[in-house]
């Protein structure tokens, strides 16, 4: 038992990413073949994950109900929801009153994705822009440099992002520099130099770090070093 | 209750009442402010007009209801532009809320060009795997998608009679609420030197323009108001959008106005409360000192 949990999954992580980083460098018909198999392994795999995410769905709202814990309720909502769905996805046949089966468009499942699920999800992104409006009055404070830097970029993105900002832009008076002409206030130019030059400085570190990261990572979990991933604590 | 302390008291049903009005009273009488374009957006839009008529555009849709706003308007007019050129479009989705909203977009931008599915596209759907999907594909488009959305066999299609892998596309976009972009530039577009572009979420382009910088993107469109850019370039390119033809763009340049008035009152309303919490400190301040 100790080798199935233990060994095992250290032996198959380890021949699956040697293999894997060798193709890389060698690439031939042999090496091809052997990623395409590879990568259809790891779809079938993500397939069975999806069916256990849904089972584990079912269970936790499941044990909700059966415990009756506060907003059990709504888990009724959601196993009715989903068992909907799922029958209207599924079902061989032609439901009243729609002209479509299964998931084309005229189905009962498209009306039930296009009259439910996209205006709820839509709802629920949109709030968002309500309690921004709401927290950014109430907490955004220049109380220190960083604070009023992180502030004073805010609001150049926010108006030069959008249309009323080359309004305003236009509407300022102009200069000549070495020949070329500027707006006193020119969002868009702003706008442009802080995503080109402070934004993309502070990515390209962040993101060097999290991919020398990622590379140590694969390392360790292909040689056996980082176990976590089993599920173990060592 | 003096002006001050009222306003750092405000209640936030206020702020929410004047978030609504200013999002639906621009909805209901537009004032169509004039939209300039931005340099990322028009590198998008130069690059699929400059492909010859006829080319293979891949278009990955990685998105789902939730950013519908911002980035199906951008589906619209990039399919309406590919149908304008008369390329190839090949579209998928790495996201599962995703492939009912391409369904809606795919089947009315073909329908108004008279556009064949198989022929002169093919939507592919959603197979879950984000990497190992992506990195099949480079392999064989086929053989990873053996059915389209439609439960129809691929491998007999017209369009892949030519086309076999990723390689064989002449342009990739994804457009992108999640952190796809990085997928499909490590696993597609840089190993097999496809030129690409991508369309995301506002939030999410500023993490981008590294790629940008480095030529891995050939241009970025932020959120609404990139859609509403690539709309403008395809009204300015191509008249018939305005008036009569296909009316398949012009979703996000409605949005704007909206999206303008509520920025400006964020930013409004922010140096309102600053000024105020300033002057409540120098009040405070002054009371300890006569204290």
């Amino acid at each position: 038992m100790i080798f199935l949990k233990r060994q095992l999954p250290i032996i198959i992580a380890f021949v699956a990413g040697i293999m894997m980083w060798i193709r890389y460098y060698i690439p031939s018909e042999v090496s091809t073949n052997l990623e395409d198999g590879y990568l259809e392994w790891v779809r079938i795999i993500v397939g069975f994950a999806a069916i256990l995410g849904i089972l584990s769905l079912l269970q936790h709202h499941m044990l909700k109900i059966r415990m009756k814990r506060p907003g059990f309720a709504f888990s009724y909502v959601t196993i009715a929801a989903f068992a909907m769905m799922m029958f209207a996805g599924f079902a061989p046949f032609n439901f009243p009153g729609f002209a479509e089966k299964n998931m084309e468009t005229g189905s009962l499942f498209n009306w039930l994705y296009e009259f439910t699920f996209i205006p709820m999800q839509a709802t629920m992104f949109s709030v968002l822009a309500f309690f921004i409006a709401s927290a950014a009055f109430r907490a955004f404070r220049a109380r220190s440099m960083e604070a009023t830097l992180l502030l004073v970029a805010a609001i150049i993105m926010m108006v030069g992002r959008v249309p009323i900002g080359d309004l305003i832009s236009n509407a300022t008076p102009t200069f000549m520099l070495f020949g070329n002409e500027y707006h006193f206030i020119d969002f868009e130019e702003w706008t442009g130099w802080l995503l080109n030059v402070p934004n993309a400085a502070a990515k390209r570190g962040i993101l060097l770090g999290v991919y020398l990261s990622q590379i140590a990572i694969s390392i360790r979990i292909i040689f056996g070093i980082e176990r976590t991933y089993m599920g173990g604590g060592d | 209750m003096d002006f001050v302390t009222l306003i750092l008291n405000l209640d936030r049903k206020i702020i929410f009442g004047c978030v609504a009005l200013l999002v639906i009273w621009p909805l209901l009488v537009p004032i169509q402010m004039p939209i300039g374009t931005t340099p990322e957006v028009r590198s998008i839009f130069a690059a699929i007009d400059a492909l010859p008529n006829g080319s293979d555009v891949m278009i990955a849709a990685d998105y789902d209801p939730s950013s519908k706003p911002e980035l199906q308007p951008f589906t619209y007019s990039l399919l309406a532009h590919c149908f304008e050129k008369d390329h190839k479009v090949h579209i998928l989705t790495l996201w599962p809320g995703g492939p009912a909203l391409i369904q809606q977009a795919i089947e009315e931008v073909g329908a108004q060009y008279g556009k064949q599915s198989g022929t002169d596209y093919c939507f592919l759907g959603y197979k879950p795997g984000n990497a190992a999907v992506v990195g099949g594909l480079t392999n064989s488009i086929t053989g990873t998608y053996p059915t389209d959305f439609y439960n129809r066999p691929t491998a007999n299609m017209p369009i892949y009679q030519r086309v076999q892998r990723v390689k064989d596309c002449d342009y990739i976009v994804d457009i992108a609420a999640g952190a796809t972009v990085e997928v499909w530039i490590a696993f597609a577009s840089a190993p097999e030197n496809v030129p690409m572009s991508a369309a995301c979420t506002a939030v999410s382009a500023a993490g981008y323009y590294p790629y940008y910088q480095a030529g891995q993107l050939d241009g970025i469109s932020g959120g609404m108001k990139g859609s509403a850019e690539y709309d403008v370039l395809l009204m300015d390119k191509y008249p018939n959008f305005k008036n009569g033809g296909p009316r398949v763009a012009g979703n996000a340049v409605k949005g704007m106005d909206a999206q303008s008035a509520v920025h400006l009152f964020i930013v409004l309303s922010i140096i309102l409360a600053n000024i105020c919490y300033f002057i409540a400190n120098k009040r405070q301040r002054e009371e300890r000192r006569n204290a």
